[in-house]
Formats: C-alpha cells, sequence, structure tokens
C-alpha cells in the first residue's frame, strides 16, 4: 500500500510540475485572457523603398552633400567632384573630368537590392553611372554608361580593377533619360539598360565576402561641364 | 525501479510532452481564432491583421530603425482591449516591444509605438502579438 502510494505521489509531482511549467510558457502570451490573438511575421522591417532622390533643385544649384538629405533621410558622401543639383538634376560642374570620375555615395542599409538611376546626354559623350556595394574605403562595384553606346560593369577592391564584358547599346537621342539598373542577389550583377537586360555578373568566389556586405551605393558621372546629367536615384528592395 | 512507477513517470512526461507541443504551436500562430487544451480562448479577430512598420533613417546610427507597428485589417471587436506586442531576430530574441492598455483601433486601423528608440529595421524577422481583455 505504501509503495502504491510513493507511485501515485511521483506521478502527481510530475504532472504538477509540466503544468506549472507549460502556465508559465502560456502566462507569456496572455492565456487566460478572455481574447487572444497571435500573429508573426517573417518579413524584415526596413521599407521597400530604400533610397529615393530626385535631386529636385530651382535654378540655384545646390551641391549634393551635407546638408542635402535624400527624400529617404540619408546623407550623401561626395567622394569626388562638384557634384550640383540644377534644374531638377544631378550634374558635375568642376572634378569630374580627365582622370577623375565625380563619386558620391549614401547607405542603403542593405545589401541585397535593386539600384536605378536615369542618366542623359547633351552631346553624345561622357559617361554615368551606378556605384554598387561600396563600403566608403576601397571596394567598390561600378556599372557604367558610356554615351558613346556601350554598358560595362567593373569592380575595384584596393586598387585592383575587374572588369566584366562592355556591352554594346543603343544610343537614346541626346537630352533622353534612360534608366541604369543593376540588381545585386548576393552573388552576381544583373544591368539592365533602358529597361533591356545587358549583363549578368557573377561574382568570383573570393569577391563574395568582399562586396556582399556592403550596403552603400551611389552614383558616378564623368565629364565637364554639365554635359551628362542624372536623375531618380532609387535604391529597393 | 518497480515497473509501475515506471509506467507512473512516462506518462507524466508524456503529458508533458503533449502540453509543451500544444504551447510550441500557439507561437507560430498567423492569426485566427486560438484555442490551448480544453479551455478555449476566443479571438477578437478571426480573419487575420496585416502589419507594416513606420521606419525613419537614423544618420547617427547609419541604419533604419523601427518607430512604430502599423496594423491594419484590424476587427472592431479588438478596439479598447489590451495589446502587447513583441519584435524578434532571426535566433528569437526579442529586440524590442510595445504595450498599450487599451488599443485604439480606428477604421480598422491601429499603431502601436516601439520601445527601445534604436530597434534596428533589419534585424526584425519575427513579431508576435497578442490582444487580450
Amino acid at each position: 500500500m505504501l509503495r502504491r502510494l510513493w507511485v501515485l505521489l511521483a506521478a502527481v509531482v510530475l504532472v504538477a510540475t509540466a503544468a506549472t511549467a507549460t502556465t508559465a510558457y502560456a502566462a507569456n502570451i496572455t492565456l487566460t485572457s478572455k481574447s487572444l490573438l497571435g500573429v508573426k511575421s517573417a518579413a524584415n522591417a526596413l521599407p521597400q523603398q530604400l533610397v529615393y532622390d530626385p535631386f529636385n533643385s530651382t535654378t540655384t544649384a545646390v551641391s549634393l552633400g551635407t546638408p542635402h538629405l535624400a527624400s529617404t533621410g540619408q546623407p550623401w558622401v561626395v567622394l569626388q567632384g562638384a557634384l550640383q543639383m540644377r534644374n531638377g538634376y544631378l550634374q558635375c560642374t568642376t572634378g569630374c573630368a580627365t582622370a577623375n570620375y565625380g563619386a558620391a555615395l549614401i547607405d542603403a542599409d542593405m545589401a541585397r537590392v535593386t539600384a536605378t538611376v536615369d542618366v542623359r546626354s547633351a552631346t553624345g559623350s561622357g559617361a554615368a553611372g551606378l556605384i554598387l556595394n561600396a563600403n566608403q574605403i576601397a571596394t567598390q562595384a561600378y556599372a557604367v554608361w558610356y554615351d558613346g553606346g556601350f554598358v560595362t560593369l567593373l569592380r575595384y577592391d584596393s586598387g585592383n580593377v575587374t572588369y566584366a564584358p562592355v556591352r554594346t547599346v543603343a544610343v537614346p537621342p541626346n537630352n533622353t533619360d534612360v534608366p541604369l539598373s543593376a540588381v545585386f542577389n548576393g552573388t552576381s550583377y544583373t544591368v539592365s539598360f533602358n529597361s533591356i537586360v545587358v549583363m549578368t555578373y557573377a561574382l568570383p568566389a573570393l569577391d563574395v565576402p568582399i562586396f556582399a556586405g556592403n550596403t552603400y551605393f551611389g552614383v558616378v558621372i564623368y565629364d565637364d561641364p554639365n554635359i551628362v546629367k542624372m536623375d531618380d536615384f532609387e535604391v529597393k528592395q | 525501479m518497480s515497473k509501475r512507477k515506471t509506467l507512473a513517470i512516462v506518462s507524466a512526461v508524456a503529458a508533458f510532452a503533449a502540453v509543451s507541443a500544444s504551447a510550441a504551436g500557439l507561437g507560430g500562430l498567423t492569426g485566427a481564432s486560438l484555442g490551448a487544451d480544453t479551455t478555449v480562448v476566443a479571438s477578437c479577430d478571426t480573419d487575420g491583421i496585416a502589419v507594416a512598420y513606420t521606419t525613419t533613417y537614423n544618420v547617427a546610427a547609419a541604419q533604419y530603425i523601427v518607430s512604430a507597428v502599423n496594423l491594419t485589417g484590424v476587427n472592431a471587436a479588438c478596439n479598447a482591449k489590451a495589446a502587447n506586442l513583441t519584435l524578434t531576430d532571426s535566433t528569437g530574441a526579442s529586440i524590442g516591444s510595445s504595450t498599450v492598455a487599451s488599443l485604439t483601433v480606428t477604421a480598422g486601423a491601429a499603431s502601436m509605438a516601439v520601445t527601445p528608440a534604436n530597434v534596428s529595421a533589419k534585424a526584425v524577422t519575427g513579431l508576435s502579438l497578442v490582444i487580450s481583455g
């Protein structure tokens, strides 16, 4: 009889322990309430549009960089050249010719994105493009349109440059906005010009860890004075 | 150990496992109604609630910050009920929360401010919400 009581007591203690543990877990979501609802989401909380700058300004030129912010709130970091917004476009006033490209970066807070900018040329000379997955120091990828009629992609890391094959594209009429975009999926870039895919470039395996975590994107522009212009820079998920 | 004692322990463990499985299921709810064991708990919203976030790019932190969670498709029956919200990261750890004693539901929408003020938007991978009262 005494042995049976011990067995029963052991079972009661174990069940009571289980019930206590369950109640403690359930208490986190207020199971004792009269009404209850649970929701679970797996998406990140970043906005769909991470960066947007229409480069709007009056006829008075406004310099890119401090204190100008993108519409989404980020400041630009101008690396080189006198980049200015005028009449609704971004242009380079000085310092974007000879051996130098004008360049500016902005943080998208995410690396796997689609970056787009409208490019246009007044005379059929010059170049403009996107800076991709930069780290502000010495690592950037570029997707560049040369208005002679081709697009290329290059990666730059600590002085070493690798070029992807050059792709020929149709030359748009002068003073026409044409979108240039690049999609980065973590291992490769897909570049489009005028809404047509012109290349897909897979990063070498050694490059993936170098570029894949960089969240800075931006614009690059070549030619003085004010021949090539850019509009509506956007980075989105 | 006697056969009967072993049986009792196995039964108790089985009971614990069954209840734990039920509790684990609660964490994976995607909306609708909910019941737990023998106690049926009615939900104030049975067709799901859509979730969106209010984010702001914080220049000093150099990242997007979540300042609020916005709920839409909320049934009017949830109005004035207490609400508790938790944001979690990829490990399931809590990285932000919001508690309101009386949820204001207007035209099916409600907003809950998130604390602390520096929750990284890209770190948020999960959200759980309890409306009770």
